[in-house]
């Protein structure tokens, strides 16, 4: 186990989640590949709050692409946020909101 | 007598059989009705191609056409188009391509070039200005296209003195999926032209000029013009490139955005963002994002992306590795932010290949578990040398897959190649048989609907194609818009000709957004069906006219191109957005009467069960799991949206007197 693992482990952050946002969202380009540490329990629903506090312009993107909200992916299944909001992620979940690229 | 601005009122036609040629004197309405491009090539086929005849025969005719805004050095207005009849669909056929040889066919003083008849020999078909001469193509036939183009280029120039429109073998055997390549790199690549060309016995066609195209308000253009250019540029310079850098969130901006939301103040993503990405990317950077999201079909349509090439897989072929192959920028032409590229791959020995795009990518990578970006590369290069269209012969492939995967087909029927999902060298083989024609190559390089029929054994009930033409890798259970266009638009199986899909997935804006149409007709919701008809009927109109004056399409993703303008301040005939729109609806009309005027039927055009999630075409697992698309009720809609009769596909006769058309369509018309 890493270090940085460890610490997060140790500060009551045990479930880390792979979290990857691209694509063309509103009129601009968005590229993000993090892993996100959270808290043991942690809903679906919480994580917009989270990114936002983390620097990620979550609801402006929602807001600017409705679309997302039927996008976002957990584990390679359809996983809209309003219908599963109180699912928990869980340590290893991989989260892919990836904008529709149709056409061309 | 008053001059006339925008248009020289000429087009040429040119009868191989005979070697003569004469210039039909076009009037001013009919561009103002029909503008260029497509609008232009419809009202020419209509009066020149002999009806119901076979496109390869020698009476059969095709028109390479330019868009009103072509060879005025717009931005974006490298642009060529070509029209006719396909030879793979046997319906109205025609395409948009990159490269200078439509500018050039201004420069000589013509909006259009008609090409009928037979050449009694191979001959490559040279107009400079009036001056028109076919020559024999000697040992050029049977060449490849890189030492065809190196060939013509030493004899009559490089892409400033002319632009070159030619074949390469699978063009000159007549294969039914080739393609046509325009100044080398570009190629109209759908419908089967290249097959015309060599019906022909046309190897290529050069066009040079010397002239110009009268500008209205010079003044005004140039404005316009660097307008454009100043907007792309800045968004695209050093500067903003840093700007942008420091919003990546992971970045010093991450905490200032942070503090900004807190003070209620939104702060938009620059689309300065998504314009780097595209220029630097075209439509490799949609890779990944569509093979995950479901928008590209994997495993001839009935796989599932997540599951049978995850992303991981997928980000092989994506954007990013394919950036890192290019060796040089490619431009259509007149092009401030161009999208395309040169590539090289030292371990296949690839130089100087044009980038594999996303139809590729999707094509010889995801639809065939392929993630090795060599191998899809090597496959494009292979098209591109032969000259047959990447997208069909993919789709051919994985056809091929199933029908080995179902015992319709094994090795031994395939030279001893062992086709088998995620073999990609397997796959490089066939796609150079098709190239070349040898072995089994003579009966896939036809299509999958005609592979499937040379087979038999029940393998056409996976055949995925409309009509023949198999379509692009954008899957109707994602965008559904797509899908009507695939079976309603007169030109089966295409994904280039007008989807509203953009709309249905990025939420982009209508691009006449002062035509006057209601704003609720304009926008669809993505996970509803409602009004998707109607929506679709707007934006395939709107599509024409982008054709018709002959911009680039993704135009409609990166945006600030003022269409109406740019034409006002070229021509001075004072369309507005509105007048326009009604141009583009005559345009898809001319071009669905072609279809009626050849005795085809709405039903004629069927969707595979696998594209409306039908049979095995409804998915167990992924984003498109359970998802049913109802495709023939949205053609209904869109056909009603149109006002054309959902049976016989004919016009009413209303509609047409309302754009001026009764008389001239009459004989197709619905009462």
């Amino acid at each position: 186990m890493k270090l940085r693992d460890a610490l997060h482990r140790a500060t009551g952050r045990p479930v880390c989640v792979h979290l990857i946002i691209k694509g063309r969202i509103g009129t601009g380009w968005v590229d993000i590949d993090r892993h996100l540490w959270l808290r043991k329990g942690t809903p679906l629903a919480d994580l917009v709050p989270i990114l936002e506090a983390d620097g990620v312009p979550f609801t402006a993107i929602l807001d600017e692409s409705p679309h997302l909200r039927h996008t976002m992916m957990l584990n390679g299944e359809r996983c809209p946020i309003e219908d599963n909001g109180a699912r928990e992620l869980e340590d290893g979940d991989a989260l892919y909101l990836l904008a529709p690229f149709a056409g061309g | 007598m008053s001059m006339t601005y925008g248009v020289h009122g000429r087009v040429l036609k040119v009868d191989l059989s005979s070697g003569t040629h004469e210039v039909l004197e076009v009037e001013t309405d009919v561009y103002r009705q029909f503008l260029g491009g497509y609008g232009l090539g419809a009202w020419l086929m209509w009066h020149h191609y002999p009806a119901g005849v076979d496109p390869l025969r020698p009476e059969a005719c095709f028109a390479l056409v330019s868009g009103l805004l072509t060879g005025t050095h717009t931005p974006f207005s490298g642009r060529t188009q070509i029209v006719g009849k396909s030879p793979l669909t046997g319906s109205w056929a025609d395409s948009n391509s990159g490269g200078s040889v439509a500018m050039h066919l201004r420069e000589a003083g013509f909006e259009a070039l008609i090409v009928t008849g037979r050449a009694p020999e191979p001959s490559v078909l040279v107009v400079r200005d009036d001056e028109v001469i076919i020559a024999p193509a000697g040992e050029l036939w049977g060449r490849e296209i890189p030492e065809t183009f190196d060939h013509l280029k030493e004899e009559y120039g490089g892409k400033s003195e002319v632009g070159v429109s030619a074949i390469g073998p699978a063009g000159e055997r007549q294969a039914r999926i080739a393609a046509v390549l325009n100044d080398r790199y570009h190629a109209f690549g759908r419908q089967g032209f290249g097959a015309i060309y060599g019906s022909k016995n046309l190897k290529a066609v050069v066009i040079g000029g010397t002239g110009k195209v009268p500008i209205h308000d010079r003044e005004r253009f140039d404005v316009l013009c660097q307008k454009v250019n100043r907007t792309y540029k800045s968004d695209l310079s050093r500067f903003m490139r840093f700007m942008v850098w420091t919003t990546k969130t992971k970045l010093w901006f991450g905490w200032v955005y942070r503090l900004l939301t807190r003070l209620g103040i939104k702060a938009d993503l620059p689309q300065a963002t998504f314009r780097q990405a595209f220029s630097d990317r075209g439509t490799t950077l949609g890779l990944a994002l569509s093979t995950e999201n479901g928008d590209a079909p994997v495993r001839n349509w009935a796989g599932v992306g997540t599951r049978d090439f995850p992303l991981r897989r997928a980000l092989k072929i994506d954007g990013e590795a394919v950036h890192k192959t290019v060796t040089k920028k490619l431009s259509c032409g007149s092009c401030p932010a161009p999208c395309k590229g040169i590539v090289g791959i030292k371990k296949r020995g690839l130089s100087d290949v044009r980038r594999p795009d996303y139809e590729t990518l999707a094509g010889f990578g995801a639809n065939l578990l392929n993630d090795d970006l060599g191998i899809v590369t090597a496959c494009h290069d292979a098209c591109n040398r032969y000259g047959f269209d990447a997208l069909s012969s993919a789709a051919t492939l994985g056809w091929v897959c199933e029908a080995v995967e179902k015992g319709a087909l094994t090795a031994a029927d395939l030279d001893g190649i062992d086709m088998r999902w995620g073999d990609g060298e397997a796959a490089l083989a066939l796609t150079i048989k098709i190239g070349t024609g040898e072995g089994c190559g003579a009966w896939l390089q036809h299509g999958v609907a005609a592979a499937a029929a040379h087979v038999g054994k029940g393998s056409d009930a996976y055949a995925v194609h409309v009509h023949g033409q198999e379509p692009a890798w954008h899957d109707p259970r994602f965008t559904p818009m797509m899908g009507i266009n695939y079976i309603a638009d007169p030109s089966p199986g295409r994904h280039t000709s007008g989807s509203g899909s953009w709309q249905e997935t990025f939420n982009t804006g209508f691009p006449l957004p002062k035509a006057g149409l209601p704003k609720d007709e304009l926008t669809v919701s993505w996970k509803s069906h409602d009004g998707k008809g109607q929506t679709q009927a707007h934006y395939s109109n709107a599509h024409q006219v982008l054709n018709g004056l002959g911009l680039c399409m993704f135009t409609g993703l990166t945006g600030n191109v003022p269409w109406r303008d740019l034409l006002d301040a070229v021509t001075g005939w004072g369309m507005s957005e509105a007048d326009l729109l009604e141009s583009g609806e005559r345009i898809q009309m001319l071009r669905q009467a072609f279809n009626v005027r050849e005795g085809l039927k709405p039903a004629d055009f069927k969707p595979h069960p696998r594209m409306m999630g039908q049979g095995d075409g409804k998915l167990d697992a992924g984003p498109l799991r359970d998802i049913e698309v109802p495709l023939l009720e949205l053609r209904e809609a869109y056909f009603a949206a149109m006002d054309w009769d959902p049976e016989t596909g004919r016009p009413s006769r209303s509609r047409a007197a309302a754009l001026g058309l009764e008389d001239l369509l009459a004989p197709v018309l619905a009462e």
